[in-house]
């Protein structure tokens, strides 16, 4: 995705201006001052995204339902993010408050409001409109959607690392094929438990019927997620650090980053995730990401596993996996054993590690050519 | 005759709003929709800076 420049960022079209948004009054939305002739006078008062924090005067006379839910939409609010790191905080109300700014000045600097999704690219991604004001029905994959989920779900799914996801390179599918309003819209609740913790999320069996007549389907079935046998090696991160440079601007330094594919124990098996085998994702929080606002903020690291449940977006029908029932049954090196886990994050992580004892037997040979293909095979 | 003179006085009060509307309007979009305008004033403003300590892919 090229930067726009400057002036490209606010420069609204003509056709934009025969909308129906268009035809309100900037100052409408932006607030400012549309009678000054002086820029500076002008922008006084001025808001470049009225729909953030509160969506509700700009969007709300004519998108209430939408401009409501926004409120508690995990693009607005990321709520999960606090209450998930404070499980791993330090008691001492000091060194909360040191963390919290941390999280502040850094992951909560990162958000879509509607603005974002509709109008221009997200803050994330330095903004600027995307087609010149108009508001479009549906967020664009590259300049919206990918802006932030770039570096693992857009690269995995448009193939710039690995083969992509045949959803997209052979279907023609965009995010917003499966991620419909009900993912991105919020669903009301407030007190999601993480981000799959959404009603009506979109799921494999949205569109792909899982019944019997795909052998490996019914041998499987709801023991194993999808992910397991279709995705591909994915990006791993460790490491991610925060701070301020001596400029007082942000940064975040995650230098390691590696693709591999581990099957892991679900610790967190309910309706939406039954499955006792899932893909985990090394998601790059360390006791030390924090360090640059306080020692030992995070003292309590290890009461959250940091080999997380990972969905990858490079989704194909055949996978090296799926290929030979042997290539996964007995196959430790697929597995998260406890080999593969850095000695110190061994306890964080026992309820995802596969000891030795539980990965599938080898299949024999001979039992593998015996068996009758009584159903298709979905090889 | 009375009701005549209300009428075209709703009118003009109508017509002046109207027109308030679209000048109103027009000095935002008299920028924001010309080209030149917009780069010739990008020249003048300072660039935003990110960190050059920032690593990795994010």
């Amino acid at each position: 995705m090229a930067p726009l420049e400057l002036h490209e960022k606010v420069l609204v079209a003509k056709d934009f201006l025969e909308t129906t948004h268009g035809s309100m009054a900037c100052t409408d939305c932006h607030g400012g001052d549309n009678k000054s002739d002086n820029m500076k006078k002008a922008h006084v008062g001025m808001t470049a995204d009225p729909t953030f924090p509160d969506a509700t005067a700009a969007c709300g006379e004519c998108h209430a339902e939408e401009a409501k839910l926004a409120k508690t939409s995990l693009h607005y609010t990321l709520a999960t993010y606090k209450p998930i790191v404070h499980q791993r905080a330090s008691t001492d109300p000091e060194k909360l408050q040191k963390l919290n700014q941390g999280m502040d000045n850094h992951c909560y600097s990162c958000h879509a409001s509607c603005g974002e999704c509709h109008v221009s690219r997200p803050n994330f991604a330095k903004g600027g409109f995307i087609s010149g004001h108009n508001f479009n029905k549906t967020p664009d994959q590259t300049n919206q959607c990918t802006a932030c989920h770039g570096s693992r779900v857009g690269n995995e799914f448009t193939g710039k690392t690995g083969s992509g996801d045949a959803h997209y390179t052979k279907h023609d599918m965009d995010c917003m094929s499966c991620h419909s309003t009900k993912d991105l819209h919020g669903d009301g609740k407030s007190d999601h438990r993480d981000r799959y913790d959404v009603k009506g999320l979109s799921a494999c069996a949205d569109c792909h019927q899982l019944d019997d007549s795909v052998e490996q389907h019914a041998i499987h079935g709801d023991k194993v997620s999808c992910y397991v046998c279709h995705a591909q090696p994915y990006a791993n991160c460790y490491g991610c650090h925060v701070g301020l440079d001596s400029k007082g601007l942000a940064y975040y330094k995650n230098p390691d980053e590696e693709e591999l594919f581990r099957i892991g124990l679900n610790p967190l098996q309910d309706e939406v995730h039954p499955e006792k085998w899932i893909l985990v994702r090394r998601t790059p929080s360390v006791p030390t990401s924090f360090d640059f606002y306080g020692k030992e903020l995070m003292p309590n690291f290890d009461r959250l596993n940091n080999w997380k449940y990972a969905s990858p977006h490079n989704l194909q029908k055949k996978t090296s996996q799926n290929r030979e029932c042997n290539n996964c049954h007995g196959n430790k090196d697929l597995f998260l054993t406890e080999d593969k886990v850095k000695p110190e994050f061994r306890k964080a992580n026992a309820k995802v590690i596969v000891a030795d004892k539980l990965i599938p037997e080898k299949q024999a040979e001979a039992e593998q050519k015996e068996e009758p293909k009584k159903k298709r095979s979905y090889f | 005759m009375f009701n005549g003179k209300i009428v075209a006085f709703g009118v003009l009060i109508a017509g002046m709003l109207y027109f308030a509307g679209i000048a109103g309007s027009s000095s935002c979009v008299d920028c924001h929709t010309d080209v030149a305008k917009l780069k010739a004033i990008a020249k003048t403003l300072p660039k935003k800076e990110a960190s050059a300590e920032t690593a990795g892919k994010g």
